[in-house]
């Protein structure tokens, strides 16, 4: 269908909530649910333009519209402090159930202790399924450099986690975890 | 997964771990506040959007010329500042916060409150309902059921006009009697009755009604049969109490002497197999044929204006007719089993019509909230002041939720709200939900 208001219904009933859900993980949710909203008014206004696959192009509207936003000293600690607004208690049970190899505490320890832009490295791999170039589109640099980002992130978070206090449980793969082969 | 038991620094397996780590930390909350979030803004920032000019490409803009609307956003600027950004979006001014349905507004509590918010102008609301609208599912069953409840204002107290008739007719025969056979005095007295009857009958209509201000209220329930020939049936019940428009009005009906307000309480049955007519302006219309209307906003239109020429209650009407005539049949045709299809074209149609303003959020007489949309024509002498045409629409849904007649009156001449519409496969039955 070539009608503009098609499309654009289209394109905010595929993506708004993916859109929305990386906003509420930088900005609290009254800020998250404008930055959604006006990265889409945009959408509008320059509907042509959108490529496609669009999210990448949507994300990186609202990741521009949050950069205006943010308090800078805030950077670091932002995401774990969002995680922590959302968690819930099932969050807690299903980490357990997981058996992860340190609590959950932990590891949103170690997570505050990476550079931002790592942490948005992953979370865009991990939480937003996007391949690298896509990634790298939402955060405006090359592949290249997205897939250098994505890699001293994991190997940060690693040592960070290998550093955590609460990582009592050795690393010791499978063995004595039944549960990791079937998670 | 390896067969083998895996060494502990085999990099991959450690690389895997960290992903699995860093995945689980993503709040499980997070997808349902999106979705409730996604629920709750939609139909608002679709009609925002529509509200904005659309650009079709920065090429094409520039050799078009400008738009007709000043373009807000700074072109180019993905980054346009969220602070600016808020200002450019006006949300809906929510008179009513109550709970249950949180109000669309731009600024949310977090957000600095918005200086400019004016409502949304009524075509981008109905804009944004046809592309609603066209999203729903076509359904089908054997019976159309509507269960509508209409409140109507009191204009006379019931049986006072039948009184006074009464009345007349009694001085007429005894002015008979009296006239004792003189043609001349029967006739004289004919003509007196003829004469009154005619001025009870203007003053009526004039009327400056009863002097409280009240409404009956019943609720109708129809089954109509799809298939030719087949059983209607149709339920009203009347509300046994009138209801007043405040405390003051109920006050002075007492002073009156408590007068009955509804004469008959009795609920109304009909069942028959007629073709009944599902729009009074349009004979044409039935069950069957009204899900076959145009899907397309011109080809309705066209066919809508064919209907009107067509309708019997146009008679010697001027051509702004049509605009009332498009707000009684489009309020007819959204109660109707028309196709997804048709229903977006409706509201494309009515996007259309100069003189249909946005009034803001509005509940209806069940508590629902919706935008009301309104357009106002010149009332005559049995109107105090203009008349106005409301409609409330469910931007969420696309359904229309009540329509209201109003005048200068505290309580609107009729209002009729749509509690629920949908097919059902048996006589009696209710659709699900």
């Amino acid at each position: 269908m070539d009608d503009p208001r098609e499309r654009f219904t289209d394109l905010y009933d595929r993506h708004y909530r993916s859109v929305l859900g990386y906003a509420l993980l930088r900005a609290e949710h009254g800020v998250a649910e404008d930055v959604a909203s006006e990265a889409f008014l945009i959408a509008w206004r320059r509907l042509d333009e959108v490529p496609d696959p669009p999210l990448p192009w949507l994300l990186g509207v609202a990741r521009n519209l949050l950069a205006k936003q943010r308090d800078s000293r805030h950077r670091g600690k932002a995401l774990v402090d969002r995680i922590a607004a959302l968690t819930t208690p099932r969050d807690q049970v299903d980490w357990d159930v997981a058996d992860h190899v340190v609590d959950r505490e932990h590891a949103l320890a170690a997570l505050a202790r990476l550079p931002e832009r790592d942490v948005e490295a992953m979370a865009l791999a991990t939480w937003h399924g996007l391949p690298p170039d896509q990634a790298a589109a939402v955060m405006g640099c090359s592949t290249r450099t997205y897939n250098v980002r994505l890699h001293r992130a994991r190997r940060r978070l690693e040592k960070a986690l290998r550093a955590e206090p609460g990582a009592a449980r050795p690393y010791t793969g499978a063995v004595g975890h039944p549960f990791l082969e079937e998670a | 997964m390896p067969s083998s038991p895996p060494s502990p620094r085999d990099p991959d397996r450690e690389q895997h771990m960290t992903d699995r780590l860093f995945a689980a930390l993503r709040p499980r909350a997070l997808d349902e506040v999106a979705e409730e979030a996604y629920g709750r803004r939609r139909a608002g920032d679709l009609a925002r959007a529509f509200d904005a000019p659309h650009t079709p490409s920065g090429r094409s803009a520039r050799a078009r010329g400008r738009s007709r609307r000043p373009s807000l956003i700074l072109a180019g600027t993905a980054a346009a500042g969220l602070a600016a950004a808020v200002v450019l979006v006006p949300g809906l001014v929510s008179d009513d916060a109550s709970p249950g349905r949180a109000p669309i507004q731009a600024g949310s509590p977090s957000t600095p409150p918005v200086a400019s918010a004016t409502p949304l102008d009524a075509r981008s609301v109905l804009l944004a309902a046809a592309e609603t609208a066209a999203r729903e599912p076509a359904d089908s069953g054997r019976y159309w059921y509507t269960r509508t409840r209409t409140d109507s204002l009191i204009r006379d107290l019931p049986g006072a006009y039948e009184a006074r008739l009464d009345e007349l007719l009694r001085q007429r025969e005894a002015a008979k009697g009296d006239a004792g056979g003189d043609d001349a005095a029967e006739k004289a007295a004919e003509k007196e009755f003829e004469r009154e009857v005619g001025r009870l009958k203007r003053e009526s209509a004039r009327s400056a009604g009863p002097p409280f201000a009240a409404a009956t209220s019943e609720t109708s329930e129809t089954w109509r049969a799809r298939d030719k020939g087949g059983t209607n049936r149709g339920v009203t019940r009347p509300a046994p109490e009138a209801t007043f428009a405040s405390a003051a009005d109920e006050a002075r009906w007492k002073a009156m002497g408590s007068p009955e307000l509804v004469p008959d309480r009795r609920t109304r049955t009909y069942e028959d197999d007629l073709d009944r007519v599902l729009s009074i302006d349009n004979p044409g219309l039935t069950i069957r044929n009204v899900s076959k209307l145009p899907t397309r906003k011109e080809a309705l239109r066209g066919r809508l204006r064919d209907m009107y020429e067509a309708s019997p209650g146009r008679r010697g009407q001027a051509d702004a007719g049509f605009a009332a005539y498009l707000w009684q049949t489009g309020t007819d045709l959204l109660t109707s089993p028309i196709t997804p299809g048709t229903r977006a074209a409706l509201f494309r149609v009515l996007a259309e019509q100069p003189g249909i303003t946005s009034t803001g959020r509005a509940g209806d007489v069940f508590g629902r909230e919706g935008v009301a949309l309104s357009t106002t024509t010149p009332g005559d002498e049995t109107t105090r002041g203009d008349v106005e045409y409301r409609m409330i629409l469910d931007e969420g849904t696309a359904e229309l939720l009540q329509i209201e007649v109003r005048d200068e009156r505290p309580l609107p001449l009729l209002s009729q709200a749509f509690e629920r519409t949908g097919w059902v496969d048996r006589l009696g039955e209710r659709p699900a939900g």
